[in-house]
């Protein structure tokens, strides 16, 4: 069955497409191999929180920044509006999703794993930030052999930074404890609140602050909570834990609910190896098996180099591997300085027009093909602090896009 | 001092000369177990872990000599000698993988039975092989071989190796002194009196009638300090780590020996070297984008398709040959160790051993020691090579064969901390214990940071074990270091597969841990 768009790539900007074009009445089929970089991601929205080009000076406010970044920036390309209108339509769908993210317009400063602070635009339902934890005693709530949370350096890092941190040791509730096993002991819990209750007494006087790993539901995450901050009787907040991360699952499975009830047909384990180009257009990619797969738009959400959607040989060149779109690269990936190869693996990818359509020699290359996300060029995740605010802002335009293609 | 050393264990008498060892790695702690044997009271000082500079950063092959048959026949056969000799001393590191010199099609078809007779000549156990079963014993190697020859070549672990050189010593009463750096020595009247060395905060004066100059590639500065010269050439070698055991026996090319041909299997892992590059400073360990590549073409030579395997890591080494008296450039260098006393250059109860390989470790302190002996007049004969070492610790730690789910389902307290290397906590609980151990330290003890992911999941969780034993861990510093150590091997090698790993490294430590990376970080953390 043809379908109005074809998504390749389950990362957070394919399932934003898949949102905004299902939305607007077109069937979409989404197929991927499954993984995300989701599943690996901290809590919260990062918008913007690095300055270009300052060697790293907090963002205060993100869309203040935009102009600052290089020409060819997918914010840029995108211009300062349609972020915006992108971010604030994300926003405003939240409950129909079932996310909650809380923002005052400006970055905060979130605790991360190693107890340093890192700036996030919008915060996770009681993701932690350094705000919450003044004036008083903070509980450190860790549960034995939860190798995944290194509780030792996130206390050691926030007494160094004078908060009165104390670390409380729970007995594991559910056998070999790995992030997963704890989120579903929380999931399948009769009743959370005597969970909570029963450890309340381990609460050091004068607390005000409760911090757990992030492992405290996946599906019933928000009821858990509501719980926990009854039975202690205090504010109780999430701290990262090594991957996965369960609040990047929790919002991947918010919204591929979403879009499944909307009706898109997911195709997961499938893996894009080949599209022939017909005359500056596409009509149908194949899967490994020879399956083809028609529609009459395609998003190429495949999370570049980290997620596989970019190749890099041996020589230091990159390539897309499904349709072979010319890939934008100052030189070889390669160099004496670390640093420089990190950069050159973020900022490698596909160069567009500002409608997301990929470029080959300057030239429009296909024009119902639409490239979003870590497969874009000329961006920089962790340098920027920037990666669920290109995903939302390019997924929401090239689903824009391609309703516009479709319609004129 | 008597006739004979005393016994294991017995008390230094309290006569008996006092000999500082500069340097631990294989060299120096062979030289300290040797002196500590021979009767001597023995400081070995080391200025940064033991066995972190030459002795770990070469191919890891306890050599049968196969590879200088030719080039030099007697250097050879003292390398079988020894070969044999390691093996039966500290068998739990060594793992006898045998080799095999392959000539290939490029190959001067005449060296092979050049190579035959001169292995014959070392007395190296050699045995020619039909081409057919190597290629299906081997089956990545390059089916262009036309002759083959297997020799008793074997692989070593070298940390494991010091570690144990270092215990025997210990129980021998000998003294080691690790983050220990020489500032200066103390003369008199020509002779050497006392040793400065500045750790652990303070500096400190160590009285010593004899000075053993066993620093590798580091030895001519140290002889600098006393006003001597050493004149060593240096020689960078880079080697690839590919995540693929892809032969079973270490391969060599049959031909004169040069760069680029050597394939060694090691635990799940292989190495690919060698570059070879004359440098002048001994901390010069950075491996450029050139090498990669002069590496991976010779590489393919050997493995076809070798560029579309993983490759996760490279690094490089200095080895210190000496250059002798009557050498000229362009000369080969001798392979084999020199003992250098220099009383007759003005300074008398010092020493210097270099050259040789880590093969040899133990003749290099034989020498060593004879020497010693007769500049005290004392007769004690060298006892290293029959004296079974100390026992040594738990050696799991150099087996990583153990599956990470049996560690698992053992003893679920006991969680697995490294998937990679199957390294539990409570191997880790054991030796934070003895306290004193950095990120680093554990890494070449527990082989933690070592696989595929370098460290990406583990290093987190051993620094919140070693903030919880000591709160004044520096955790978030010593994290952001070594994560940017790590990255300097792991970045040379980004592509395919780990190219990913380097981006989820990054993802990693940066917007999970919300570390910076450390640019400044020294060359001298640029490890193996």
């Amino acid at each position: 069955m043809k379908t109005d768009a074809l998504i390749l790539g389950s990362e957070l900007d394919g399932l934003v497409a898949a949102l905004r074009l299902l939305e607007q009445g077109k069937s979409v089929r989404l197929i991927a191999t499954g993984g995300s970089s989701l599943h690996y991601a901290p809590d919260g929205l990062h918008l913007l929180g690095y300055e270009p080009g300052t060697g790293g000076a907090v963002v205060q406010n993100p869309y203040e920044a935009v102009d600052a970044l290089p020409e060819r920036h997918p914010y840029r390309l995108l211009g300062k509006a349609r972020v915006r209108a992108a971010v604030d339509g994300f926003f405003e769908r939240r409950q129909e999703l079932g996310i909650e993210l809380s923002s005052n317009g400006r970055n905060m400063l979130a605790v991360s794993l190693a107890g340093q602070a890192v700036p996030v635009f919008a915060t996770g339902l009681h993701q932690a930030i350094f705000a919450d934890l003044e004036g008083g005693a903070v509980a450190v709530f860790c549960y034995d052999g939860h190798r995944d949370f290194p509780s030792g350096i996130t206390i050691a890092e926030l007494r160094r930074r004078q908060i009165d941190a104390h670390l409380l040791r729970l007995e594991d509730p559910c056998g070999s404890p790995d992030s997963m096993r704890l989120a579903r002991f929380f999931d399948s819990h009769d009743d959370t609140t005597a969970y909570f209750r029963s450890i309340r007494d381990r609460l050091p006087e004068n607390s005000t602050c409760a911090l757990f790993p992030a492992i405290l539901g996946l599906d019933r995450h928000g009821e858990i909570m509501a719980a926990a901050e009854q039975a202690l009787g205090l504010p109780c907040r999430e701290l990262p834990t090594l991957p996965p991360s369960i609040p990047g699952m929790r919002l991947d499975r918010c919204l591929t609910k979403r879009i499944q009830k909307l009706g898109a047909l997911l195709h997961l384990g499938a893996q894009a190896i080949g599209a022939p180009a017909n005359n500056g257009r596409c009509d149908a990619v194949s899967d490994e098996t020879g399956r083809r797969f028609e529609a009459e738009t395609f998003v190429i959400a495949t999370g570049g180099v980290l997620m596989g959607g970019l190749e890099v040989d041996s020589y230091g060149l990159a390539r897309e591997p499904v349709f072979g779109l010319e890939v934008s690269q100052s030189g070889p990936l390669e160099a004496d300085n670390p640093e420089e190869v990190l950069d050159a693996l973020h900022v490698v990818g596909i160069e567009t027009d500002d409608r997301l359509r990929p470029l080959a020699g300057g030239q429009l290359a296909y024009e119902n093909l639409f490239v979003t996300g870590r497969t874009l060029g000329h961006w920089n995740p962790p340098k920027e602090s920037s990666v669920e605010g290109v995903a939302i802002a390019t997924g929401w335009a090239a689903a824009d896009q391609a309703c516009a293609y479709m319609e004129g | 001092m008597s006739s004979q050393g005393p016994s294991k264990g017995a008390p230094r008498r309290v006569s008996a000369p006092r000999v500082a060892v500069i340097g631990g790695g294989a060299t120096g702690c062979a030289v300290a177990r040797d002196l500590l044997l021979r009767g001597f009271r023995v400081t070995l000082i080391e200025f940064g872990d033991l066995g972190s500079g030459t002795s770990s950063r070469f191919h890891g092959m306890l050599q049968s000599g196969g590879r200088y048959a030719v080039s030099d026949t007697d250097y050879a056969a003292e390398c079988m000698r020894e070969r044999q000799i390691v093996a039966g001393l500290v068998p739990h590191v060594v793992e006898p993988t045998g080799g095999l010199f392959v000539s290939l099609q490029e190959d001067p078809p005449a060296f092979a039975d050049e190579f035959r007779a001169s292995c014959e000549a070392a007395e190296i156990p050699v045995e020619e092989l039909d081409p057919e079963t190597v290629r299906r014993d081997e089956p990545h190697l390059s089916p262009t071989i036309r002759r083959a020859f297997a020799v008793p070549d074997a692989t070593i672990n070298p940390w494991g190796l010091v570690t144990a050189l270092c215990d025997d010593a210990r129980a021998l009463g000998g003294e080691i002194l690790t983050r220990h750096q020489v500032t200066g020595f103390e003369l008199a009247g020509g002779r050497i009196r006392a040793v400065r060395v500045a750790g652990g905060g303070s500096e400190r004066t160590l009285e010593a009638d004899c000075v053993v100059n066993a620093a590798g590639p580091w030895a001519a500065r140290v002889a600098f300090l006393a006003d001597q010269t050493v004149d060593l050439e240096l020689t960078k070698g880079s080697i690839l780590v590919f995540a693929h055991r892809f032969v079973s026996k270490a391969i060599n090319r049959c031909r004169p020996s040069t760069s680029h041909d050597i394939m060694v299997p090691t635990g799940t892992v292989s190495l690919f070297g060698t570059t070879s590059e004359v440098v002048d400073d001994p901390d010069t360990t950075r491996v450029n984008p050139e090498e990669i590549q002069s590496l991976l073409e010779g590489g393919e030579a050997m493995i076809p398709g070798l560029r579309s395997y993983r490759a996760f890591r490279a690094w490089a080494g200095v080895r210190p040959l000496l250059k002798p008296a009557d050498w000229s450039q362009g000369k080969p260098l001798p392979r084999r160790h020199k003992v250098i006393n220099h009383a007759p250059l003005g300074l008398s109860g010092f020493f210097t051993v270099c050259g040789g390989s880590l093969t040899t470790h133990r003749a290099m302190a034989e020498d060593l020691g004879n020497q010693v002996c007769h500049h005290f007049r004392a007769i004690a004969p060298c006892r290293t090579a029959t004296t079974p070492l100390a026992s040594h610790r738990n050696t799991s730690h150099w087996r990583p064969a153990e599956s990470f789910e049996s560690i698992e389902a053992e003893n679920r307290r006991d969680s697995g901390i490294c998937e990679c290397e199957s390294v539990s906590q409570s191997d880790l609980d054991a030796l934070i214990s003895e306290g004193g151990y950095g990120l680093h330290d554990l890494r070449r003890r527990l082989r933690i940071g070592f696989g595929p992911c370098q460290g990406t999941f583990c290093a987190g969780r051993v620094a919140g074990l070693l903030a919880e034993a000591d709160p004044g861990f520096p955790a978030e510093e010593a994290l952001a270091r070594f994560w940017s150590e790590r990255l300097k091997g792991m970045t040379r090698t980004a592509w395919g597969d780990q190219a990913r790993q380097v981006l989820l490294s990054d993802l990693v430590f940066r917007e999970v841990m919300g570390l910076r990376l450390r640019p400044e970080i020294l060359p001298s953390e640029d490890r193996r």
